[in-house]
């Protein structure tokens, strides 16, 4: 019997070291970028007061640091490259295991295009705004709805869309199922990384013109009609939040906006009247000047332009929280 | 459900737990439920047919078994179970001629029309070939030639009987058992043995190490370089073709090794498929050290009944060539199959007609045979053999393999050895290194176990730290450095197509 019990205490060992082991390789492989964005969102649990959602156009355009000097507002930026509204809506019910944030502003740019869950450019972003979040079943449930979008799948098939062995359950699981490959390019960067500075902000900065085709900001340029799966998560996640008694903040990042765009912006207009909630519309705000403020021909704006918006974004928060 | 997939991963230790956990009695029907799940993960329909298989041979076993012991003629006896054995050969032969070869019969009548200068075309039937066809039916024949020659009592228990058919560690890729010694085993009473658990799960991973860090690794570098033949000549071919010889020992020594140790964990010992293949002084060594179920099968259901050695030395060539253009063809219904085959027959043949000259030779020159340079220049010499019947194996079709000697020999380029152009060919330096590194393990695995020393019993004579610490480490190398993941095709183990 002693033997016995030995042994099984042998074996419960010997798992142990492995999935230790395992453990310490998959977070040795893994692509970091995801880490970096994350890390003080997770050290500082409970911390922040306001969270933004939203594509590269708000993770490059609101610095949380910036609003915490000028105002004094605690604040994450969970932005992330690419992002549908899909995926930000996963990434907010992630997010609020947690964190409660009074506000949670949501940028809107390029949420009412389309009606795929996930970008056509590449499922990689999606790895590095889902990887760092421990697993947990709104982890599997984001990744289970986001990747079952039989639009990308024909996308995919229609060659409009990248394909990817990442595009897999068990690759946003078991993420060492597909960085275990990176072993042939181990460096330095897989051992430490540095902590984004800017609360999971990204400045930029360069400078660069963007495109001329602008088309001034009218609300007589009408709104899409209709309920597209973007408008349908959009107005999911306002109600889930209204219901949780957080406050929802929509917005429309300064762009050199076309007339699609606008129809956009007008599309969220209609739906922040419908729920009573307020909308920030920046193409209707001259608050940047694209030909300082941009960093590259598709209007990311640089820090400069980031900054603008930061403190008319802060001012607007300010008031929204009743703190003035 | 394939070895390598996730799916056995949680598929095996189901099976495995509930095997130990429920009573004595049903041991064998869970196993079966499990076998028949295993291989229904494919295509539930041909369960079905093993199943036709399964109840032919048991029934004919019964039958032999009958009529060896009733009484009557000799004569009339002996005839019945003829009769009997036939019918049973026929169907089991049957049904796997209609899915292997059917549509190569066509084709072979064709080419012969073709050369008498009469066009027929042939209709081409889409016809699928079930998984592991080949091994289990010769598993079901050899059982019943077994029952038929005496050599066993036929099997009363049914579900025991379909147990052996069906046995999922080595249904669909052998090792082909032996009813003496599988069968046996299948009527024990197997309790839960640490000793067979760790040995076992030993097993399974240089099964695996095999299969996902070097066979799977190699495969990308050779599929590159077979698939554009006609833009890799020369040395690429020349490489590639050698670590075709490695790639299929691995892909088919892996899964077999996995099967031993996925049956040792329940108990059960399968017999050793290989015994360091590439260590073989001869072609006819090799073909010991080789695929032993399947040549041993050979060789006791075909080779001894149409007269082996015993009916003169011209008639031992015929019967050695016989079997390995059978050999060719099980393998699949392709000339190049037959061609490996007869090729391989061919090189025992002439190995023998020369053995005397070779003797006579080193004899005159001095040369020890019994030398580590002698040995080391007759495995090199084997190699290379076997090496070049590997060609006809590998390339799709025979022309091709004709095109890609062609290729070899006529493009010449050996300072892609240096030049690192071989990195651009599905493996990067890296990778490249870490295949030959593996490469090296496996010999030395090899050597040792020539030697007499088993590494895996070495490792499980070790106090338990030592044993956890090394098992534990492979697990952390084999998912580290193996090709698997999403995107891998799990569906690539060679010999399932045959």
């Amino acid at each position: 019997m002693k033997k016995t019990i030995l042994r099984i205490g042998s074996c419960i060992v010997a798992f142990l070291i492995t999935v230790i082991g395992l453990s310490v390789l998959t977070s040795m492989m893994e692509r970091k970028a995801s880490d970096q964005k994350y890390a003080d969102f997770f050290a500082e649990e409970g911390e922040f007061d306001v969270l933004f959602l939203g594509n590269s156009h708000m993770l490059n355009a609101v610095f949380p640091m910036e609003i915490w000097r000028d105002y004094g507002i605690v604040s994450y930026n969970l932005a992330s490259e690419t992002s549908t509204i899909e995926t930000s809506y996963w990434i907010l019910k992630n997010a609020l295991d947690y964190q409660t944030p009074k506000v949670v502003v949501i940028d809107c740019h390029g949420s009412m295009f389309g009606d795929s869950k996930t970008s056509t450019a590449g499922i990689s972003f999606l790895h590095s705004a889902f990887d760092a979040f421990p697993m947990s079943i709104h982890k599997y449930m984001a990744i289970k709805d986001l990747l079952d979008d039989p639009v990308m799948e024909l996308l995919i098939e229609n060659g409009e869309a990248e394909d990817s062995t990442e595009r897999n359950l068990l690759s946003f699981l078991w993420d060492f199922s597909v960085y275990h490959t990176r072993w042939d390019s181990v460096d330095r960067s897989f051992f430490s990384y540095e902590n984004s500075k800017e609360k999971g902000a990204l400045m930029l900065k360069a400078l660069s013109s963007p495109r001329n085709d602008m088309v001034p900001y009218s609300i007589n340029l009408g709104a899409y009609e209709g309920n597209n799966l973007g408008a349908y998560y959009l107005k999911k996640m306002i109600r889930e939040l209204q219901s949780l008694n957080i406050e929802v903040l929509l917005t429309y990042i300064p762009f050199p906006a076309v007339e699609s765009f606008i129809k956009e912006a007008n599309t969220v207009q209609n739906i922040a009247d419908e729920y009573n909630t307020q909308f920030v519309n920046f193409l209707d705000l001259n608050v940047v000047n694209f030909d300082t403020d941009c960093a590259d021909a598709t209007a990311h704006l640089n820090a400069s332009g980031g900054k603008k918006v930061s403190f008319y974004l802060g001012g607007c928060l300010m008031i929204y929280m009743g703190k003035c | 459900m394939l070895f390598n997939s996730i799916n056995f991963l949680i598929f095996f230790p189901i099976v495995f737990c509930f095997y130990f956990i429920i009573p004595s009695k049903i041991k064998s029907f869970w196993l079966l439920a499990a076998s028949y799940y295993f291989y229904m993960c494919w295509d539930a329909k041909y369960a079905l047919l093993i199943l036709t298989s399964t109840v032919i041979t048991y029934f004919s076993g019964l039958l032999l078994e009958k009529l060896k012991n009733s009484e009557g003629l000799v004569v009339k006896k002996s005839l019945i179970m003829k009769f009997v054995i036939f019918i049973s050969l026929i169907s089991n032969l049957g049904i796997l001629f209609y899915f292997k070869y059917f549509n190569f019969m066509f084709q072979v009548l064709e080419n012969i029309f073709q050369v008498i200068h009469i066009q027929i075309d042939f209709p081409m039937f889409d016809i699928v070939l079930p998984v592991g066809i080949s091994f289990y039916t010769f598993q079901a024949i050899g059982y019943t030639i077994d029952v038929y020659r005496n050599s066993i009592h036929a099997e009363k228990n049914f579900i025991k009987y379909a147990l052996f058919v069906s046995f999922f560690p080595q249904l669909v890729a052998g090792p082909i058992e032996r009813s003496k010694s599988l069968l046996k085993q299948l009527g024990e009473v197997h309790k839960l043995n640490f000793d067979n658990m760790r040995e076992g799960f030993l097993l399974m991973l240089w099964g695996y190490f095999l299969k996902i860090v070097l066979a799977d690794r190699i495969a990308i570098f050779v599929d590159t370089v077979y698939g554009d033949f006609n833009n890799y000549g020369g040395t690429y071919l020349f490489v590639a073709t050698m670590l075709f010889a490695i790639q299929i020992y691995c892909d088919f020594a892996g899964y077999s090794t996995i099967a031993m140790g996925t049956a040792k964990m329940l108990g059960i010992n399968l017999m050793e498929n290989f015994n360091a293949p590439y260590l073989a002084t001869s072609v006819s060594d090799f073909w010991r050290r080789w695929h032993i179920s399947l040549t041993s099968w050979f060789k006791d259901y075909l080779y001894i009944p149409i007269g082996g050695s015993r009916k003169g030395k011209y008639r031992k060539y015929i019967n050695k060539l016989i079997v390995f253009l059978v050999s060719g063809l099980w393998h699949g219904a392709k000339f190049s199959f037959v061609a490996w085959g007869a090729i391989n027959g061919l090189f025992q043949i002439i190995g023998e007609i020369l053995a005397p000259i070779r003797k006579c030779a080193a004899k005159l020159l001095g040369l020890n045979s019994n030398s580590v340079c002698f040995k080391l220049c007759s495995i090199f010499n084997t190699f290379v053999l076997v090496d070049f019947t590997w060609i006809f194996f590998r390339a799709s079709r025979f022309k091709d393999a004709i095109l890609i000697i062609k290729n070899m020999l006529t493009v010449y380029n050996p300072w892609v050895l240096f030049d690192g152009s071989l990195y651009t060919c599905g493996l990067n330096q890296k990778n490249f290194s870490l295949m030959l590194l593996c490469i090296g393990i496996l010999f030395f695995v090899d050597i040792c176990k020539e030697r007499g020393f088993i590494i895996r019993k070495i490792i499980l004579r070790q106090d338990y730290l030592f044993r956890w610490l090394i098992i534990a480490f492979s697990v952390w190398a084999i998912l580290l450095f193996g090709i698997w993941g999403p995107g891998y095709n799990e569906a690539s183990f060679i010999y399932f197509q045959f």
